[in-house]
């Protein structure tokens, strides 16, 4: 019996080793990159042998020409119409025609329910390149209209708001009803607050997806005057005039704003990935 | 509006949840007609035209003969590296799988992996522009300490190098998805009623016997699932390739999707990248179909 | 075929000041062969003391012995104990018969000998045609026999069943109390049964162990505990219907003990019990008498009362009747004919069953 007790002491000392093994490993790969663009935005270079990092001169150039250079704080202006109006957007027209699938019982409702999935199954990227044509055809193409409008179709966000619709049972509703209360009640005082949860992971969710976007308006704003910030980024990362503190800085405050967004809505954050992952 | 609502009391409830629905519908039906149906046709249209500054010319099928049959290299590096990206996918799912198990042990303080989790999912909510640049120069500053060590040994960047920037692409694929992976899989791990588990300990079985003939089977068909995503994603891959290199060297590294989108951008090449864009929803759209039918011979 | 020995076994779950004490300082010998029942409401900690028997659960103190082993710190791998749970865990990505065999599968025993070993119990029992079906297509019964097999194949030390009857129909489960015990008898391997259902208890089991609140409350046969239970909360959870319970005072007079009810209720008592309760007089204490030895009838008994309601119920009848007093109180007993709502009757106690309890934890007499 000693003998027992004592293999699977061992045992359970290897297991432990191996999983704290795991957990550095894994927080020393997750960590390292952060804080070499950090370091990097500061001036310490990373190209040379051995790669700095602490900076030979510390710098805040990089910062201080994407926030006080007004044809870079403009894309950041850009991003923050970007990011707001089309999560805006997309959430309402979601609300409305999820509110329509879920609780509307209407001919033809499987066929648009469908019709909706199909959208979802379509490679996003691919389509931009038509869309591309149809937008230069409709003249919108370097407008604030053709940047915000296309992508407040969201199906995704439709599909998810008629899943938290259905959620509620429908209970709720009918002891509004009994009670005399109105449509526009029972959505704003009812069930829009019984959805919070999931509304507020889907805003949260967008306002980082809608962000970090910079394939759309790379499509469809290839004019400087409505590069977005992480467009602006990118593309002055390849140029041979910025220096790589400047757009490393560049980067760094591309990706506050959704960093500190994520620390501290981390629990809605988690969910939210985990509802996306398994809403096909 | 008091008159359209009485007519409104006379028609029947159901033409009259039609309406409603419609009109709720309609702003987000518009703009997805628009913005999403019209572009899959228009997609047909035009890949059915050769286009250049002088003027469109009707080819039939010629752009799909031509990238098909493998005249165009970048394109048919394009498809080849969808194909190795989805494996690095699957390559990252499988380690996922891995991590899964060693977090949902007994033996793991949950306190320890939420936030290593937590940690492991940040390259889901930060721009691959800032990704890209973060461990390009991660991968510079590695190879300056190594070759500050040796300083005979001549590392170059991989992903400035012909032969290894497509598998340096897969890597980096691998570090982002890692974190996703991970959490999906444990929670998938975690559905399973925890009386299976305990009816297998009772029974004998060890933690790996328990894993091996208990645990994988029963999530097996959402591990299915998730590969045949992984493939449907490959296709999409866009920002990577974007960030990290831009395609090259010498388009070794593209994507389809990347491909296409330079191609109508910078060539004008409006049919051509129709064409691929077109082959691609065709692959895609078959994928998931039979995603589809997977979940339903699961509820079956 | 062993003796399995609790020692000051305690399970402490979470941390305070929101910590649950599942099992409390438990101290039990189940004896070898032996039946024995784990007996309570929910949340009593009969299902975690069988966790912990089973290895499922690591102790916070005490041990737990098989014969004269330690095995408190074995994992369920090493205990050689067998366990069929309420849901039955019956692996459904597996056949009937890979299910039976997986325990002897992980052991790596030979295939004939798992072949012949599976088969064997399959037929011992009746469920040899199943064993290439799927358990998605089985009924409750048949899952449950099959739980049975893959617990019985291994013919482990110790037995240990978590409630395995409460998910089947009545009928079922009336039928399968009986194959149980009898099943058990045949094997003599040494089994622990929890359940929150006291006849089943009383009917399966050699002794039952009574638990509330992780602690153990009383420890006897059926026989024990339904006679001499030795505080409330056994006497009114064994029996069905529940004994009746009423709160009073002893006062004594002219050398003769009486019961008092609010002073206005009046029983006069046994004189054998004259030593016992006299140090009692003065004092409240709690007055116990089961519903078939209460009888209810228009006249003769000793305390008068209205009748609450009837219940008719083919082969008794029980009459509650609510006593004369400030407080409502109701006594239940069987009557010799259904009474109407209201009506006046009287009511007559045997004596001779009465039980005394003071204030909730001991009991006086029979």
């Amino acid at each position: 019996m000693v003998m027992n007790t004592k293999k699977s002491i061992n045992t359970a000392k290897i297991i432990e080793a191996i999983i704290y093994f795991v957990f550095i490993v894994m927080i020393l790969i997750y960590i390292y990159p952060f804080m070499r663009l950090v370091l990097t935005s500061v001036g310490a270079n990373p190209n040379t042998v051995p790669p700095q990092f602490i900076p030979s001169n510390t710098t805040f150039e990089g910062y201080e020409l994407f926030i006080f250079n007004p044809s870079m704080s403009l894309w950041l202006i850009n991003s923050l119409i970007f990011t707001f109006g089309v999560t805006l957007g997309s959430t309402a027209l979601a609300i409305f025609a999820g509110y329509a699938l879920s609780r509307l019982n209407f001919p033809g409702r499987s066929f648009f329910f469908w019709f909706i999935i199909f959208g979802m199954m379509m490679p996003g990227i691919m389509l931009y390149v038509p869309l591309f044509i149809l937008l230069i055809k409709m003249r919108l193409i370097n407008t604030y209209i053709g940047l915000l409008v296309p992508p407040m179709a969201s199906a995704y966000n439709v599909f998810l708001m008629k899943q938290a619709f259905d959620a509620v049972p429908k209970d709720f509703e009918e002891a509004a009803i009994i009670d005399g209360a109105s449509t526009a009640t029972i959505v704003f005082k009812i069930l829009l607050p019984l959805i919070r949860p999931t509304l507020i992971t889907m805003i949260l969710f967008n306002i980082v997806w809608n962000w970090n976007n910079f394939a759309w308006p790379w499509f469809v704003a290839p004019d400087r005057k409505f590069w977005t910030l992480p467009l602006g980024v990118y593309l002055t990362s390849w140029s041979y005039t910025v220096k790589f503190w400047q757009y490393a800085s560049g980067a760094v405050l591309l990706l506050i704003p959704p960093l500190t967004l994520y620390t501290i809505a981390n629990i809605y954050f988690i969910r939210g990935l985990r509802i996306a992952g398994l809403k096909r | 509006m008091s008159i359209v609502m009485r007519l409104m009391t006379f028609m029947n409830v159901r033409i009259r949840n039609l309406l409603i629905a419609l009109l709720l519908m309609l702003p987000f039906l518009v703009l997805y007609v628009i913005f999403t149906i019209v572009p899959a046709i228009y997609a047909f249209y035009y890949s059915l035209y050769r286009t250049s500054p002088t003027g469109d010319k009707y080819v039939g099928l010629g752009n799909y003969v031509y990238y098909l049959s493998g005249q165009d290299s970048r394109f048919v590096y394009g498809m080849t590296n969808v194909l190795i990206y989805g494996l690095f996918n699957a390559l990252s799912i499988l380690i996922s799988l891995l991590i899964a198990w060693i977090f949902s042990s007994p033996y793991m303080k949950s306190k320890f992996s939420n936030l290593v989790l937590i940690i492991m999912l940040l390259p889901m909510v930060i721009s691959w522009v800032a990704l890209g640049m973060a461990l390009n120069q991660s991968t510079s500053s590695i190879i300056g300490i190594i070759r500050y060590f040796n300083n005979n040994i001549e590392i170059q960047h991989p992903a400035a190098s012909l032969s290894f920037a497509v598998y340096y692409v897969g890597l980096m694929l691998v570090w982002g998805s890692l974190g996703y992976n991970t959490m999906l899989l444990i929670s998938t791990i975690k559905s399973i009623p925890q009386d299976y588990i305990d009816a297998a300990k009772v029974d004998g079985a060890s933690e790996w016997q328990i894993f091996r003939h208990v645990t994988l089977p029963l999530i097996k068909n959402i591990l299915i699932f998730i590969l045949v995503n992984a493939a449907i994603v490959a296709f999409n891959i866009f920002d990577p390739v974007a960030t990290l290199t831009g395609g090259g060297p010498a388009w070794v590294s593209t994507s389809v999707a990347f491909y296409a989108a330079r191609q109508l951008m910078y060539a004008y090449n409006y049919g051509g990248a129709c064409a691929m864009g077109v082959i691609t929803i065709v692959i895609v759209l078959t994928l998931s179909l039979l995603q589809y039918r997977l979940i339903y011979k699961r509820l079956a | 075929m062993v003796r399995v020995t609790l020692i000051e076994l305690t399970k402490i779950f979470g941390r305070p000041p929101h910590h649950v004490v599942a099992v409390d300082n438990l101290n039990l010998e189940i004896k070898d062969g032996e039946f024995l029942g784990l007996l309570g409401p929910s949340g009593c900690g009969k299902t975690t003391t069988l966790r912990l028997i089973a290895g499922l659960e690591i102790p916070t103190k005490g041990k737990i012995y098989f014969d004269d082993n330690d095995v408190t710190n074995l994992p369920p791998k090493d205990r050689d104990v067998a366990m069929v749970f309420q849901s039955y865990a019956v692996y459904p990505h597996m056949k009937v018969f890979d299910n039976i065999a997986f325990p002897l599968k992980i052991r790596k025993l030979p295939k004939n000998e798992i072949t012949e070993r599976v088969k064997r119990i399959a037929e011992y029992l009746g469920i040899e045609n199943l064993l290439d079906r799927m358990p998605s297509q089985l009924s409750g019964g048949q899952l449950q026999r099959v739980a049975l097999a893959r617990a019985l194949v291994r013919e482990p030390k110790v037995f240990l069943f978590d409630e395995p009857l409460s998910n089947l129909d009545a009928k079922l489960r009336i039928e399968a109390r009986g194959f149980l015990r009898k099943l058990q008898k045949d094997l003599g391997i040494t089994s622990i049964y929890v359940t929150h259902d006291q006849a089943e208890a009383m009917v399966i089991c050699d002794r039952i162990a009574v638990l509330n609140h992780g602690r153990l409350q009383q420890l006897g046969t059926p026989q024990e505990l339904y006679e001499k239970p030795s505080n409330i909360f056994v006497a009114t959870f064994i029996g069905s219907p529940p004994m009746n319970i009423v709160r009073g005072s002893i006062e004594e007079e002219q050398k003769a003990l009486f019961f008092i009810i609010e002073n206005k209720v009046k029983i006069p008592l046994n004189k054998t019990y004259y030593e016992i309760l006299s140090n009692y007089t003065g004092k409240d204490v709690l007055l116990g008498i089961r519903p078939e030895d209460v009888k209810v009838s228009k006249y003769g008994g000793i305390i008068q009362g209205k009748v609450y309601v009837s219940e008719y119920l083919g082969n008794v009848l029980y009459v509650r009747v609510r006593l004369p007093v400030e407080k409502e109180i109701i006594i239940q007993g069987t009557g010799d004919r259904p009474y109407d709502i209201g009506e006046d009757v009287t009511i007559d106690i045997n004596l001779n069953k009465v039980h005394f309890f003071d204030a909730k934890t001991e009991k006086l007499i029979l």
